[in-house]
């Protein structure tokens, strides 16, 4: 149903006229943007009776909030979730050998070999952010 | 960078645009912005960056497989679960690039093919053997030490898509990376055998991974257009010189020889080739403070880009292998309709 529509079933007086139910309303789901190249980010929900409706909406409210470059808005029911159980494989195994800051001795061999001088200056090209 | 102004660039085009476009795209570019999916975009930077993000999906799909014959072998149960994972990694950054690469207008099944029949390219690099354990550590030192400086500079690209897909991807390869010190590291602190074998691996993988950033600036004849577009950020030869700034003193204080290439040992993969000399230019330039080294061969690197390289057939056999071995999973996932065949 058009938002068009609802302002018309709205605006009538007859109580024959049912007014827009909720239920003719979806929820869907806005991901905003903040400026160009960031990814978009969970911004909130909004209930609209269309697509065009929700992108008109949330760009009134979730893109006037706080100045935003993009958005998208999606059907919350088009949303699929994982359950938030936690998974039994990865409870069972440790992982710690899969993130490079769990390789602090690596520091510790490199000294047999190098002075901290020269460490430093070779630890200048590593990739700081992942550790 | 030769190229300057948007008539050079205009002169550059295998495409036409309207030059109002065109101006205007340049102007984001040369600002530091981004170009995302739905922004208008000049053919040839589609196709340019298209094929940047299919020969790199390429490469990790096709990089995963000699390291992959290593995980049965591994030494340790710590040294195959790290193994696993870090395989297990390069598939995801492959598919995550076919992704990028299938949103600028290639079907994925298209570029899986492509791939299988020779038509697309992956890395050199991965066209060497890895017959000892010795060879896995350096891959993940050397190999994934040059991917890490390469993606670092794509990660400062003008793509938005890729760039985001870079930043994910080296977070990982951070974690490939000190692994691949911690294995080096460990080779060089252990017996002699154990050296041994680690400079018969570093051997043939020095020289591949300095080819890896490519022919010389001069013979690149992607390079220009690419570089003003920031496709590419960093020229083949600022590349090369960097890694080689970084890794040649560092396996030089492991204990390590740098040697000028040649074959392998033909009688024990794990022992050095006693008839390998030094690089007689790997020394730091006292006033610039950088590395030198001598030029590749690059004949060979032609010869192998060509498909003519010690296991390119190899490799793209293992591809076709499991691309017809896994198409009833692809079919299943795509719904077996009765109706249509
Ligand atoms: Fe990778
Ligand atoms: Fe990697």
């Amino acid at each position: 149903m058009s938002l068009s529509r609802i302002r018309q079933l709205g605006g009538q007086s007859q109580s024959s006229q049912p007014l827009a139910q909720e239920r003719d309303l979806a929820v869907f789901e806005v991901f905003t943007q903040r400026s160009r190249g960031l990814p978009h980010v969970h911004a909130g929900s909004l209930q609209a009776p269309d697509i065009d409706s929700a992108v008109r909406l949330a760009r009134e409210h979730y893109g006037q909030d706080e100045a935003c470059t993009h958005l998208w808005v999606v059907a919350r029911e088009h949303l699929y979730g994982s359950s938030s159980e936690p998974c039994p494989i990865n409870k069972a195994i440790e992982h710690e050998y899969r993130y490079a800051r769990n390789y602090q001795g690596v520091r510790t061999l490199w000294k047999r070999f190098r002075n901290e001088q020269e460490l430093k200056e070779y630890e200048k090209n590593d990739l700081r952010e992942a550790y | 960078m030769s190229v300057g102004g948007l008539d050079e660039i205009v002169m550059q085009l295998k495409h036409p645009e309207d030059p109002e476009q065109l101006g205007a795209f340049q102007r984001r570019i040369d600002a530091g912005g981004l170009v995302e999916l739905e922004d208008w975009k000049p053919e040839d930077y589609r196709l340019g960056m298209l094929r940047m993000a299919e020969h790199h999906a390429n490469s990790e799909i096709v990089g995963a497989l000699p390291e992959g014959e290593w995980i049965t072998r591994a030494p340790s149960l710590r040294r195959k679960l790290a193994l696993m994972a870090k395989v297990q990694d390069e598939v995801g950054h492959g598919q995550m690039l076919y992704r990028v690469a299938e949103d600028l207008g290639k079907p994925r099944e298209t570029m899986l093919r492509d791939l299988c029949e020779g038509r697309t390219k992956y890395h050199n690099v991965f066209n060497y053997p890895a017959p000892t354990w010795a060879d896995v550590c350096a891959i993940q030192w050397l190999v994934d030490g040059a991917a890490i400086l390469n993606q670092k500079s794509l990660a400062e690209g003008s793509f938005g898509p890729y760039v985001r897909t870079m930043k994910r991807i080296n977070m990982e390869e951070a974690f490939h990376f000190k692994s691949g010190e911690e294995m080096v590291l460990t080779m060089m602190s252990g017996t002699e055998r154990q050296r041994a074998m680690m400079q018969a691996a570093f051997d043939r993988w020095w020289w591949p991974c300095l080819m890896f950033f490519g022919p010389p600036d001069k013979e690149s004849i992607h390079g220009s257009l690419m570089m003003r577009w920031r496709v590419k950020t960093k020229t083949n030869d600022n590349l090369r010189q960097e890694y080689v700034d970084r890794f040649a003193p560092a396996a030089l204080a492991t204990g390590l020889q740098i040697h000028l290439p040649g074959p392998s040992n033909s009688d024990d993969p794990a022992q050095p080739n006693p008839e390998l000399v030094i690089d007689p230019l790997c020394k730091p330039d006292p006033t610039s403070g950088h590395w030198g080294f001598t030029e590749p061969d690059w004949d060979e690197f032609y010869r192998v880009i060509r498909g003519n390289g010690p296991c390119n057939r190899e490799r793209v056999a293992l591809r076709r292998f499991s691309f017809e071995q896994h198409k009833w999973v692809r079919e299943a996932v795509l719904g077996y309709h009765p109706s249509k065949n």
